[in-house]
């Protein structure tokens, strides 16, 4: 049994169709990246598997049963959502903000315990930053940032890890070091992954599947190879210049 | 650190408290006068601090919006309407049902601007300035325009307005003093939420809360806690802003140590400032609201810049 599956989603703002009829699904263990020009609706896409957006049709199965069967707590211990860029206006640190990350197991009277701290603890040093713990949030590199909050979903000790542009800001250092700490995290803990991003070349060498959108519509969802031919991939984005496409496109299957 | 930099605060407190007392517009051992005149004043001020400045707290937590306090939001002035109404229909303070109307009048005006300010399930932080300033204007007007039409009444509400601690009767002092606090001990309980809000709705919700429920719940208890303030000393501006700030640059954003450091601040920004409004002019005597005006207002601007220059980075 996939551990998420999407069947038939279609959703709209205000009447214009930002997903139409999209489906596809996740096992365990799958690391699946989700491409398409800006405006694609891979955002919103996420958004709605997060459950901070509701579909206007279509189901979505968490293990079998319809997302809105969970409580919001228990959706939020089977999926740690990281969004693109979060700015927050107060100086917490780096150890607070992950620390948040232990709500999700916490009823509503209670503060955090010592297996919250244990907890904090341990992801912080399992994604490289305890170093930083005791640093303000917006002290840090964009890279930095996005770790902590990477941290902080790791805390939800989740089945599904989902990531919005996880490296759009960040230089090829920084960029494999998270998709390397991904990879990581599903083979240790066999969890799944999907990540929205724009970097062909990091989708090519982690993910095992994708997923391509164009105008809300699935292109393609399969094995990374495949959906990696320059004829979809100029499809979904809308590419002119197919020739330079070729070459591009060759050097990333090689 | 913080539990010596917490025991100086507490110091602080006790010796604003003093000095207030003792010193006053003039100093004096009179036992009556110290009792009666000014442990009473005192312990108002500590009421009406600690309530505005935990207020200020709560809406800029849940809101995820540093501007945000009781006084610009409108929540004073719906309390001040509330009271007003009351007194227009000859309920006062010692009357059950005094507490309930205001709170009711506070949440009223508390909710109005969110969702005057809120605009497909977004709420910007000017907007909800915008919001404020509309409602508490609006509601505002309608006291001053009871004010007009009842002269005879209006010297006593008018320092209601302006706010300053004239409330001596010890039943309505101990009410206020209970709810209040009460309103107070819930929110540190809950004040974990505090914290998650103020990474923003979004990822609330991501981390497993209901974002708007959590925020009802504290427009509501925010609305309590402030009525109990404005019911004692009226609408005292820029409070609840001023002093979260100064306790967050201190003591960092954690929101149970903030709310309790706020509450101890609060109380000792309005001993000090009471003490400077009957002091400076005495024998007259300066409603203490303009004086937190008067500090207030330039620590607005120079926020608002601040956050200008935030956002455009």
């Amino acid at each position: 049994m996939p551990v998420l599956e999407v069947k038939n989603l279609s959703f709209g703002y205000n009447g214009a169709g930002v997903l139409k009829n999209v489906s596809f699904s996740l096992d365990k263990g799958d690391f699946t990246g989700i491409l398409g020009h800006n405006g694609s609706g891979k955002s919103t896409l996420l958004k709605i598997i997060s459950g901070i957006l509701t579909s206007d049709s279509g189901a979505i199965l968490l293990n079998g049963k319809p997302v809105l069967s969970y409580s919001r707590q228990e959706t939020a211990r089977l999926i740690g959502h990281v969004p693109s860029e979060i700015f927050v206006p107060y100086e917490f640190t780096v150890f607070e903000t992950v620390l948040m990350g232990r709500s999700p197991y916490l009823n509503w009277w209670q503060g955090y315990g010592r297996r919250d701290f244990i907890k904090t603890h341990e992801v912080l040093e399992r994604a490289g930053i305890s170093h930083l713990k005791n640093r303000h949030l917006n002290s840090l590199s964009s890279g930095e940032k996005q770790l902590v909050f990477i941290a902080q979903a790791l805390a939800q000790e989740p089945e599904i890890l989902i990531l919005d542009e996880p490296t759009s800001h960040l230089d090829i250092n920084h960029k494999i070091e998270i998709f390397a700490l991904l990879s990581g995290l599903i083979k240790e803990k066999g969890i799944s992954v999907i990540v929205v991003t724009h970097d062909l070349n990091l989708a090519a060498g982690y993910c095992n599947k994708i997923l391509l959108l164009r105008n809300g519509e699935t292109i393609y969802f399969g094995n990374t190879r495949e959906g990696l031919e320059t004829e979809k991939i100029s499809r979904s984005y809308g590419v002119k210049n197919t020739e330079a496409l070729k070459r591009i496109m060759k050097g990333l299957t090689a | 650190m913080a539990k010596i930099k917490l025991t100086i605060l507490i110091l602080i407190l006790i010796a604003a408290s003093m000095v207030s007392i003792i010193a006053g517009p003039s100093v004096t051992f009179d036992r009556d006068i110290l009792l009666r005149i000014r442990l009473p004043r005192v312990f108002e001020a500590v009421i009406a601090g600690s309530s505005l400045s935990v207020a200020g707290v709560i809406f800029q937590g849940v809101l995820k919006n540093p501007l945000s306090d009781p006084y610009i939001l409108g929540t004073s002035s719906g309390a001040l309407l509330g009271a007003i109404i009351c007194f227009m229909s000859g309920i006062g303070h010692s009357n059950v049902l005094f507490y309930p109307v205001v709170v009711f009048f506070a949440f009223g005006a508390t909710v109005s601007s969110y969702f005057l300010a809120r605009t497909d399930k977004n709420v910007s932080n000017v907007n909800l300035l915008l919001a404020g300033v509309v409602v508490s204007t609006f509601l505002t007007a309608l006291v001053i325009a009871y004010l007009t039409l009842n002269r005879e009444n209006a010297l006593n509400i008018f320092s209601f307005v302006m706010g300053g601690f004239y409330q001596t009767d010890k039943t309505v002092l101990a009410v206020a003093f209970v709810f209040s606090m009460a309103g107070i001990i819930t929110a540190g309980i809950l004040s974990r939420y505090l914290d998650v809000m103020s990474l923003g709705d979004e990822k609330a919700v991501q981390l497993g809360l209901d974002a708007n429920k959590i925020k009802f719940i504290f427009f509501g208890l925010a609305a309590l806690i402030t009525g109990c303030a404005v019911s004692v000393s009226g609408t005292i501006g820029f409070v609840g802003l001023l002093v979260p700030h100064v306790a967050r640059l201190i003591f960092g954003p954690a929101h149970l140590r903030l709310l309790l450091v706020s509450g101890i601040g609060g109380a000792v920004f309005l001993i000090l400032a009471d003490c400077i409004a009957r002091s400076v002019f005495s024998p007259a005597e300066l409603p203490v609201g303009i004086i937190t005006a008067l500090s207030g207002a330039p620590f607005f601007l120079w926020l608002l810049r601040r956050s200008r220059a935030n956002a455009s980075e």
